[in-house]
């Protein structure tokens, strides 16, 4: 039986779910991931050109980068013609190179392909000794991402629903670059029908199907890597219409260093170690995931170990230490954004890293995490006020507010939105997997 | 560890949602609980460092630490020259030796010239070998190796192998000398390699009625200290056979006077005494010695004649207890063929026969597998074997 699917191809995280008619059933794909259910668009290339997808991909990342030997080589990049008025000359350039470096992680795919796949801006990337395009490289993920399904369901998936944003670019033309990149990519990835739904219309298909009669509906979609905001006229099918969608690059992920930065940082030494430019580097690294493996060089080892003989912040250090060398980098980032989906349940919860080099203890209450996060709240309600305002449309005029994403859940925002619109407006949807469940609704509407 | 400020963030947490206060206190008490016990343990630690009882262990480690560098300099002749680590760590730099030792603490050396070894050759004459009791057993070793002694009693001696005197070829036994007489009611075990102590796991020690452990490496420095290893044995009457060094990815072959052989890895034994072969009442082990894939198995009997089992082809134990395969037939074994010693070989190792008749015999380890048998005089008394020059351990 040809099998389709709803796809979610998102900034931060992916998902891809199947609908019987009758129920939907998210796929946990990822059984490494916090949320199984949900896979991180993260994609690693290693030298030898195979891909890795999800946790299995930050795994293998930092099983590779963590402790490993670097060499550099200088190797020529290209030339550059030099032309004054009475010279011209060609003058070669040259880079230093990682040739031992096992590979490569890739994020914000959706990104790339947003800002001009195809199209001379962000046109794809030079691996070891292959260059791939954006389409390439979206291509192997969704195979990944296909491959995965498959060994699921136990059968070959022939079709698919794909989510896009309403708008990929402001410019037409890039717009429908973006989506037949993204169809291309599909297609070569082994689907051989796809078709599109709108990403806020899949996030709201649950809504739209208990609609009596039409309503002005807001789409708050707030995931791990974007919130994307659309105002729509729904429960007419065929007659839905847009009045305006917005949003901003905030999200998940910088909650999460945010966490870092304001909480943790200090346990690693941050304001106790001044004038050593090469630790404070190193601590102010730490909020960044994808960066952490390549801190672990020899001489940021034998700088961590003469600050550390020297008694700069002994303690503090030795854990910045360890949390580098000791492979700990994961289970540090998984905690704090285990302790940040706490948060939006429990009132308080604990970061703690115990190792025989580290002691790291953190309790963190709610209140805290929104005194910490205050400053994209205001971001956050400006840019909705002004999506509404956009639509044409008075806060009163919205009859529901549709949230959607795993930080929708978080107090703070239901709080904003409910003083905005009314608590009564606002309904929850599937935080992780509306999108998902939605495309494979219209997947199995449209198979 | 509680700043002031984040006590003020969890009180107003709690002041807006009283809800939280049991969570929160929970947290805290967990944590206190955790700091209290370390708390106790850093407080010990602090005792031990003023009362100068880790200042003591700290030079316990040191003297052991200096004790492993001497064997290890002894080996390579007084020095540590790098170029001759890096050139060729593990081979012999010196002369190979014959070492026949005995219960009484006998011992025998005579030393081997590599450039002279043919098959056949007849190494010496030891006049006057008792024909009853234990037989002597043989050891071949460099010259810059640091032996144990290792007594019946569990207790250890060293002794370098450079301080037992030369012999000569051809000498009555009870004049050959006794490095370290063992004290009354005390035996000589065995001889065991020390030099490459640092290297190993653990260490191996093995009883005669098949019963086995392994000793953690973190206690050398008590052993060589208090220069006591244990008898590694369970039963009365029984008596250590052999303490060798091992690793982790061994394997060994057992072999009992009555012709059973168990090949075992390390990893199944363990670190109390454990019977890993069963043997019948009046049979004991006679030969212990770990094995490589690549090499064959050669078991010599009192008659010369020599058993032939190529090591890939072994199996190796699935559990402990067991009563190990037979090599010869019953009748055989009813007629008084009785297995003298062992050992794993390759093509151009040596191998080395003590006869009754006092002739210590050299023969080639190819020969051995060609013929299958070796001249006797009165009966074989013992065996073992030794590298040939393509060979980089010295050690069997």
């Amino acid at each position: 039986m040809a099998i389709k699917i709803g796809l979610d191809f998102g900034t931060s995280n992916s998902g891809v779910a199947l609908s019987d008619g009758q129920r939907v059933r998210v796929l946990p794909l990822d059984p490494q991931n916090v949320i199984p259910e949900v896979v991180k668009t993260i994609l690693y290339v290693t030298r030898d050109y195979q891909h890795f997808i999800g946790q299995e991909a930050i795994e293998l990342y930092y099983k590779h980068n963590v402790n490993r030997v670097r060499r550099y080589e200088m190797q020529w990049a290209g030339a550059i013609q030099v032309l004054a008025d009475e010279v011209d000359y060609m003058h070669d350039v040259f880079v230093e190179v990682d040739v031992l470096k096992p590979g490569r992680l890739l994020q914000y795919l959706k990104t790339a392909l947003r800002k001009g796949a195809g199209l001379g801006d962000v046109s794809g990337t030079q691996m070891f000794e292959r260059y791939y395009t954006v389409g390439e490289l979206v291509r192997a993920y969704l195979s990944a991402l296909k491959s995965r399904a498959e060994a699921e369901l136990g059968e070959p998936i022939t079709s698919v629903t794909l989510g896009r944003p309403v708008k990929f670019a402001d410019d037409p033309a890039l717009d429908h670059q973006s989506e037949e990149t993204l169809r291309q990519a599909a297609l070569d990835a082994g689907f051989a029908q796809v078709d599109f739904e709108f990403e806020p219309v899949a996030a709201a298909l649950f809504y739209e199907q208990t609609l009596a009669r039409p309503e002005n509906v807001l789409i708050f979609d707030f995931g791990g890597g974007t919130l994307d905001i659309a105002i729509m006229r729904l429960g007419e099918p065929g007659k839905r219409r847009f009045y305006a969608s917005g949003g901003i690059d905030i999200a998940g992920s910088d909650f999460d260093r945010t966490i870092i930065e304001k909480r943790l940082l200090p346990h690693f030494g941050a304001g106790l170690v001044h004038h050593r430019p090469e630790i404070t580097d190193l601590i102010e690294a730490v909020p960044d995931w994808a960066t952490l493996p390549e801190l672990s060089t020899p001489i940021a080892r034998r700088n961590l170990d003469k600050a550390i003989q020297a008694e700069v912040a002994p303690v503090r250090l030795k854990n910045l230490q360890s949390l580098i060398f000791d492979d700990l980098a994961f289970e540090f980032y998984n905690q704090v954004e285990a302790a940040k989906i706490q948060l939006s349940e429990q009132a308080a919860t604990l970061i703690a890293l115990k190792g025989s080099e580290i002691d790291l203890w953190e309790l963190y209450t709610r209140l805290q995490f929104e005194r910490d996060i205050e400053t994209y709240r205001q971001e956050i309600e400006h840019v909705l006020l002004e999506t509404v305002a956009a639509s044409g449309l008075e806060p009163a005029q919205i009859d529901a507010v549709v949230k959607t994403g795993g930080s929708s859940n978080i107090p703070l925002f239901s709080e904003m939105l409910g003083n905005i619109f009314g608590a009564e407006k606002v309904k929850a949807s599937n935080a992780f997997s509306s999108v998902t469940a939605g495309l494979a609704i219209r997947a199995f509407e449209t198979r | 560890m509680f700043p002031p400020e984040k006590i003020d963030e969890w009180l107003s947490e709690v002041a807006q949602r009283p809800d939280s206060a049991a969570l929160i206190i929970r947290f805290i008490a967990n944590r206190l609980a955790e700091l209290a016990n370390w708390n106790e343990k850093l407080r010990a630690e602090n005792i031990a460092l003023r009362s100068g009882q880790r200042v003591q262990e700290y030079e316990q480690q040191v003297s052991h630490l200096e004790y492993q560098l001497e064997l290890l300099k002894r080996q390579f002749g007084g020095e540590l020259p790098e170029v001759q680590l890096t050139a060729a760590p593990g081979r012999a730099v010196d002369p190979l030796n014959l070492l026949i030792y005995d219960a009484t603490g006998r011992i025998f050396r005579l030393e081997l010239d590599s450039a002279a070894l043919t098959d056949g050759l007849t190494l010496g004459n030891l006049r006057g070998l008792p024909s009853k009791g234990e037989p002597p057993r043989l050891l071949v070793a460099p010259s810059s190796e640091e032996l144990f002694c290792i007594f019946t009693s569990g207790r250890i001696l060293p002794l370098p192998l450079a301080a037992i005197p030369k012999s000569a070829p051809e000498c009555a036994w009870n004049q050959v000398d006794i490095p370290h007489e063992p004290a009354v009611n005390d035996a000589l075990a065995c001889l065991m390699p020390a030099s490459k102590i640092a290297l190993a796991d653990f260490f191996i020690q093995t009883s005669r009625r098949g019963f086995m452990k392994k000793i953690r490496m973190a206690l050398a420095p008590s052993i060589v200290e208090n220069r006591y290893i244990g008898t590694g044995t369970k039963l009365p009457g029984d008596q250590t056979l052999e303490v060798g060094l091992g690793h982790e990815t061994d394997q060994y072959a057992l072999l009992s006077r009555d012709g059973y052989l168990q090949c075992l890895s390390a990893e199944m034994l363990s670190f109390a005494v454990e019977e890993a072969l069963r043997l019948d009442s009046s049979d004991h082990l006679v030969a212990v010695f770990p094995y490589r894939a690549e090499q064959a198995l050669l078991v010599m009997t009192q008659i010369g004649k020599a058993i032939h089992r190529d090591a890939a082809g072994l199996e190796i134990a699935t559990d402990l207890k067991r009563r190990g395969q037979a090599l010869y037939s019953k009748a055989r074994r009813e007629k008084g063929v009785q297995v003298v010693g062992g050992a794993a070989l390759n093509g151009d190792d040596w191998g080395l026969a003590l006869h009754l008749g006092g002739g210590i015999t050299l023969h080639a380890a190819s020969q051995l597998f060609e013929s299958g048998t070796i001249p006797v005089d009165g009966e074989i008394l013992g065996f073992t074997a030794f590298p040939g020059a393509g060979e980089s351990n010295p050690e069997q």
